[in-house]
């Protein structure tokens, strides 16, 4: 009991993360078409990463790893028979990286003012996912 | 007993009575003395007011709108502007509602020379703004104050009065209304609200009839916000139906936004650029219309000219140095607080470096990115121009000089370029980089800390 309640803690809490980080990236988004300052704030962003981590090699590995990552929660997911919550995380991850994958191929996504923070977003919000796989003993009882 | 208790309220009656009227004759004699002991306010001849003008204890004050202070013909005189040597305390700022609205009409009154042991003439051309301020100035400890109708003035050529060179650049309200009621007498006009955005608030809650929206990002883009390439700025002029001979109107919430846009529209070859003077507030205070449609943008086929047509309004970052180089001849105007001048902060969230290109003077602005309290009066119109160019003489600014304005993106500066414009300084120009563009590059000279000397 106590260890169950401990799981739906954990759960909750990067559940809550998770959303947080995606509303609020959401909202920089829309604010950056009503706000002068933080439009430039984030094209400032953009074109300076688009010199560091956004550049086309990079691009290309941030694909393979989510592309990886959707093949392997795929094996899984079709490989593991295991029921419930576990499972059900696992279908999330595979959601997650394949959202991913089409954001960055996108044309229009580019476009966006807070590009850079949504790909940050997608990633953090992956990591938080596998946290919660391992967390829930993906394969264990 | 009857009979005493009578005359015993009798009595108290009649006494009541003289009691009373002796309050009410003391409280209107006291009336009366208080009256007689405010300063009276004089008539002035104009052979009287000739024969003051230049003496150290007085002042001539024009109280009219700043317009007429400029250089508009307004209400009734015979030729516009102000009598030489006048200094201006309109009467419409004793009605702007801000904060500390007092004490920054003292520091106006002391800034000016308005002070109690001088003699104060104040003139208007409709008999009620010198009224207006009298009644303050007197609230203030000022005593010795005449009034004089401008009218008689302007109506003699051989009286001196003097107007900014450009004063048309800067309209009032009742000129634009006059443009919509005559259609311009058939020639070609648009108004425009200029503020950011693809929507503006400010539009959709009201704007003058007949206006159409233009966001910023129409002019200018990233990474730097520089203005657009010549073939874009031709796409912007197009869609908006301006030509070379068009007469445009700017005007904004805050001008700021407008005056970017005048610059940008003279640089490229508009002939006939105007801003309302003051900002929409001015159009609202006058009694206007109001209208909250939106409106559509009319596009035409032809610009009718070259863009640039005026190339050395706007200038980039080869003859920024050039101008540098050029310390006596020359003057790189910073138009940026003191704080992001001394470079204690940059003043931008999207602006890392900190400072000033090394050589650089600075030329006022305001209290930070988003203000130019040294350039504006408390009612958002152009500030006194003698007092403009007296500032900058502090810093070994002069009009003689080739002077280029920037700030961090070139908004600030373009106000200033215009106002610089309708004081009729003739090698004027804005660097259009500015800060942002010169601290990008590394290799590009950079002072920071309060400059060794003026």
């Amino acid at each position: 009991m106590k260890k169950d309640a401990k799981k739906a803690m954990v759960n909750i809490f990067i559940l809550m993360m998770q959303w947080t980080i995606f509303f609020s990236i959401i909202g920089l988004e829309y604010l950056s078409h009503k706000r002068m300052g933080v439009m430039r704030y984030l094209l400032f962003k953009k074109y300076t990463y688009e010199t560091l981590w956004l550049q086309p090699y990079f691009i290309n590995v941030y694909v393979s790893v989510l592309f990886g990552g959707l093949v392997i929660c795929l094996f899984w997911y079709i490989h593991r028979k295991d029921k419930g919550s576990a499972r059900r995380h696992l279908l999330l991850a595979f959601i997650i990286n394949l959202a991913g994958i089409f954001f960055i191929l996108a044309p229009k996504g580019r476009n966006l003012n807070a590009y850079p923070f949504f790909l940050i977003g997608i990633f953090i919000n992956l990591i938080l996912q596998y946290t919660r796989l391992w967390f829930n003993r993906m394969g264990y009882k | 007993m009857h009979m005493i208790k009578k005359k015993a309220l009798l009595f108290i009656l009649l006494l009541s009575s003289l009691v009373l009227f002796a309050a009410c004759t003391s409280s209107t004699q006291e009336a009366v003395k208080g009256k007689k002991d405010q300063p009276e306010i004089q008539d002035i001849s104009t052979q009287d007011l000739q024969s003051k003008i230049g003496q150290k204890d007085w002042v001539i004050v024009d109280t009219r709108l700043n317009d007429a202070f400029n250089g508009w013909a307004l209400d009734g005189v015979a030729r516009g502007g102000r009598i030489k040597g006048a200094v201006d305390f309109s009467a419409n700022w004793l009605k702007v509602e801000i904060e500390n609205r007092e004490e920054k009409l003292q520091q106006i009154l002391e800034t000016k020379g308005i002070t109690p042991e001088k003699n104060i003439v104040l003139y208007d051309a409709n008999g009620k703004d010198a009224v207006e301020v009298a009644d303050y100035l007197i609230s203030k400890g000022m005593k010795h104050i005449y009034k004089y109708d401008v009218k008689e003035w302007a109506a003699s050529k051989e009286l001196p009065m003097e107007s900014y060179e450009n004063y048309h650049l800067l309209v009032p309200a009742v000129w634009v209304n006059d443009l919509i009621q005559t259609q311009n007498n058939g020639k070609p006009y648009r108004i425009f609200e200029v503020s950011w955005g693809e929507e503006s608030q400010d539009y959709k809650k009201g704007h003058i009839p007949g206006a159409v929206h233009i966001n910023t990002d129409e002019v200018e883009e990233p990474p730097l916000w520089n203005r657009k390439s010549p073939e874009n700025l031709e796409k912007f002029a197009l869609l908006n139906g301006i030509t070379y001979d068009t007469t445009v109107v700017l005007y904004g919430s805050d001008s700021m936004a407008a005056f970017r846009v005048a610059a940008i529209l003279k640089y490229m070859g508009v002939e006939d650029v105007r801003v309302l003077n003051g900002g929409f507030a001015t159009w609202v205070n006058a009694g206007y219309d109001v209208e909250t449609q939106a409106n559509d943008k009319t596009s035409v086929d032809s610009f009718g000219a070259t863009i640039p047509a005026n190339p050395d309004y706007i200038i980039d970052l080869p003859q920024a140095k050039e101008i540098l180089a050029d310390a006596n001849g020359s003057k790189l105007v910073d138009i940026r607080s003191w704080d992001e001048y001394t470079g204690k902060i940059t003043g931008y969230d999207y602006i890392k470096a900190k400072g000033r290109p090394a050589g650089a003077v600075w030329g006022y602005a305001g209290s930070d990115p988003n203000h130019l309290e040294d350039f504006r009066n408390i009612d958002n119109t152009m500030r006194n121009g003698s007092e403009i160019i007296n500032m900058w003489q502090e810093w070994g600014i002069t009009p003689d000089q080739r002077l280029a304005f920037y700030c961090g993106t070139g908004w600030r500066a373009a106000e200033v370029l215009i106002y610089a414009d309708v004081m009729g300084l003739k090698n004027i120009s804005l660097y259009d980089g500015g800060w942002y563009e010169w601290s990008s590059d590394p290799a590009n000279p950079v002072e920071i800390g309060e400059p060794k000397q003026k």
